[in-house]
């Protein structure tokens, strides 16, 4: 049995400025999650989403076995912009919380858990979480490191004392994989190895995507991305890898469920691809994909 | 040789700082409760009580978790007349050291750092339906009870 997971900012909807998608900006993305629907991805998670856009998605396409999950709830002066549609002849939902912490005036939104049966009546948590844009909340501010610390907090609850429990952490972190929110608050490690003997880490396979799509050759093709969100006025790059999908250590080799770590990655739509560099586009973030299995 | 006396040092520090925190939330449901007491015509105040306790702690008094199951509780709201009568409405669960404290309503959870993230998570607490619901729930029942 094998079960996919997709996380992709859609932009529809930000949180700070939502409803200002066109139709056209619908369309577009509808078209992209349909592809998702088609190829029956079992756990597709949206972030710039509102519940206008849901409703819209239902009227652009039948979902069939898919349930969606809203998550839209206020968060002080700002709200939760998240939805999961899962299916449900493969999931089960159990539970869903969302979190949210409040320091000073601020509330941070931490993430949303949602508690899934699976397989052979097997608990899974996932923490759809998207973190502040570096607009709001600069590289490397006290605040990403205080996300970092409270995700980690969250993640340590749902792992149980033996770190056992199957965690999948994944989002729009507007950082990257080597970012200290992320390597050192969330103890996300590109290591397998280490993550397999200490089971309270977790393992982030998105170390392997930060960089261009293909190999420099003299003839080969030019790389159609280099990341999983693409940045026009970047000064060292164009492209960061701040979309990520994140697993506990029971998914290298600890119990019967397995990483499929080939089939994790970035989903390249070739017209929708396309839109990431121009200006004119509201669009600018790659899904991100991957997969589990149980291997008895 | 290890010196004890700078850990001692620092244990007592925490525990003054936790102590301290310990004050100021009781010193934010004080002023909570003053608020709901007065809108209410003291009838509604809302309290903290004990998971699986019996006895109803007074909503004035600090609540110092002794054991790791005491750190669970239940935010009540309460009428005061003509008998005491309560309702759950949340949970809330606090540390050692005071912060974080949190509340979990239904979906939600709030994680609160320090005073101003407790005021403002009671700020939201109060506009959920549900609460809003139980306080008024509570003020029927005492009107027809005259």
């Amino acid at each position: 049995m094998e079960i996919s997971i997709i996380w992709w900012n859609t932009s529809l909807s930000p949180a700070i400025k939502p409803g200002l998608a066109s139709a056209e900006d619908r369309d577009s993305a509808f078209r992209v999650i349909k592809n998702f629907i088609t190829r029956q991805i079992d756990m597709i998670c949206l972030g710039e989403m509102s519940p206008a856009d849901v409703k819209a998605l239902k009227k652009y396409c039948h979902l069939g076995q898919y349930r969606v999950v809203e998550g839209f709830s206020k968060a002080g002066r700002t709200a939760f912009d998240i939805c999961v549609l899962y299916r449900r002849d493969t999931l089960l939902l159990s539970g869903k919380k969302e979190l949210a912490t409040t320091s000073g005036a601020m509330t941070m939104k931490v993430g949303q858990r949602l508690k899934f049966i699976f397989g052979d009546d097997e608990a899974m948590y996932i923490f759809v979480s998207h973190w502040p844009s570096r607009v709001w909340c600069e590289k490397n501010s006290a605040t990403r490191h205080e996300f970092g610390v409270l995700l980690r907090q969250e993640v340590q609850k749902a792992l149980g004392a033996k770190h056992s429990q199957h965690v999948i952490v994944l989002g729009d972190f507007n950082d990257d994989p080597f970012a200290e929110s992320l390597e050192e608050h969330l103890m996300a490690s590109r290591d397998r190895n280490i993550v397999t003997t200490r089971p309270y880490l977790l393992y982030n396979p998105f170390w392997r995507h930060m960089t261009s799509n293909n190999l420099y050759s003299v003839r080969g093709p030019v790389p159609s991305y280099a990341g999983t969100c693409y940045y026009a006025d970047g000064n060292r790059s164009n492209w960061h890898t701040f979309d990520q999908i994140i697993f506990s250590s029971s998914f290298l080799g600890n119990s019967d469920w397995h990483l499929r770590e080939d089939k994790v990655g970035i989903v390249d739509i070739p017209a929708y691809t396309s839109k990431l560099a121009k200006r004119t586009e509201r669009f600018d973030h790659m899904p991100v994909i991957a997969a589990i299995e149980k291997v008895n | 040789m290890t010196d004890f006396k700078k850990f001692l040092e620092l244990g007592i520090s925490a525990a003054d700082t936790a102590n301290k925190n310990r004050k100021e939330i009781d010193a934010v449901f004080h002023d909570l409760n003053v608020q709901l007491f007065g809108e209410t015509g003291g009838k509604i105040v809302m309290h903290r009580v004990p998971n699986g306790a019996t006895n109803l702690l007074s909503s004035f008094t600090s609540v110092v978790p002794q054991t790791p199951e005491q750190h669970n509780f239940s935010l009540t709201i309460e009428s005061t007349v003509p008998e005491r009568a309560s309702t759950k409405v949340a949970s809330w669960t606090m540390d050692v050291a005071g912060y974080p404290c949190s509340i979990e309503l239904g979906e939600k959870e709030w994680i609160c750092l320090d005073r101003s993230g407790l005021e403002s998570t009671f700020a939201e607490l109060l506009q959920q339906p549900t609460v809003a619901e139980a306080i008024r729930t509570h003020l029927r029942k005492i009107a027809a009870s005259k």
